[in-house]
């Protein structure tokens, strides 16, 4: 029986984080075959049970495994960073800052034809603990990010940070305040600015 | 699912889809168009569901994103702790998904003991 593109491309992201973090990572997927004798999927999964983490959808007929990872790893990253406090998937040599995902395959935001092969970006590693008041990473694409603290890295979005979003990268100095809530393990800012 | 599309004439009375802010009793749902990385102006829309009653946030949402009334993508749902943010792009899998003028809206649902939410009534026009 041959696998649909969905179950596949789910399985190349499954992969990507049980090789480089360790959790076990279920796959759901359901087919539906009452249109034509051709058994579709009509939904695509994936679940890290030991993280909470669970993002599904529907896809396209005839999308490419690629896409589907896409998808689900658009979705789950900030995720999966929050709640493991890992850079993941690693960008080798180039610090905090992860890849993120692109139609055919994780890249570096900044330069956009590095690409690793979904299923090929196995490694995560720990953050680097002498930053301080700086940018650790900022998912460009999802407008979120976290701020290297000494007491504990602090979590922002969109919605918290004043200027402009689309000079953040991971680096820059800001100023930032801390509330009393957590997105996974990180602690929430409540306002976040660059600094003079 | 989706409602009736207005026509072109109605779209143009409708609010852009930058700093759109829908306010509902127990929260809001907030919209806006941002330049992606590739350095298109409105590359990206993105869109949030704020819920106020913190014990309510956790769990499992599923939502529909819907540009001129039918879905791009098929329904997804996420299981979260914190608020549901997502981003719609426009460029995927080799075409654009939305253009100028186009009426975005997204329809949402989360559970949570004995309380279901359901996003308000939104649609903006993509600036």
């Amino acid at each position: 029986m041959t696998e649909s593109n969905a179950v596949v491309g789910a399985r190349l992201l499954a992969d990507d984080i049980a090789n480089a973090l360790g959790y076990d990572v279920q796959i759901d997927a359901e087919t539906d075959d009452r249109l034509g004798g051709e058994t579709a999927t009509s939904s695509i999964g994936i679940r890290v049970p030991d993280l909470g983490i669970e993002m599904g959808y529907r896809p396209a007929a005839g999308v490419a495994p690629e896409s589907v990872a896409c998808q689900l790893a658009s979705h789950i990253q900030d995720d999966i960073l929050s709640k493991t406090a890992m850079i993941w998937p690693e960008d080798q040599d180039q610090g905090d800052q992860p890849l993120v995902p692109g139609d055919t395959g994780w890249y570096r935001e900044s330069e956009p034809g590095v690409v690793v092969p979904y299923g090929q970006a196995g490694a995560a590693h720990r953050p680097d603990s002498s930053l301080h008041a700086v940018v650790r990473w900022w998912l460009g694409y999802w407008f979120v990010g976290v701020i290297a603290d000494p007491a504990g890295d602090v979590w922002f979005s969109e919605h918290e940070f004043v200027g402009d979003l689309s000079t953040i990268h991971a680096g820059v100095r800001v100023d930032y305040e801390v509330g009393d809530r957590l997105h996974g393990q990180l602690r929430k800012a409540t306002a976040v600015r660059f600094a003079d | 699912m989706g409602l009736v599309e207005p026509g072109l004439a109605r779209a143009q009375s409708l609010p852009t889809c930058q700093n759109y802010v829908v306010n509902a009793q127990w929260g809001k749902l907030t919209v806006d168009t941002r330049r992606s990385n590739d350095g298109d102006p409105i590359g990206v829309i993105s869109w949030a569901w704020f819920i106020n009653v913190n014990a309510d946030v956790p769990g499992r949402y599923d939502w529909t994103v819907f540009i001129n009334g039918t879905a791009p993508e098929g329904p997804q749902w996420n299981v979260k702790d914190d608020n549901l943010h997502s981003a719609f792009r426009r460029y995927r899998d080799g075409a654009d998904r939305y253009k100028s003028g186009d009426v975005f809206h997204v329809e949402a649902a989360h559970a949570a003991g004995k309380n279901l939410y359901v996003t308000p009534l939104n649609r903006c026009r993509i600036p």
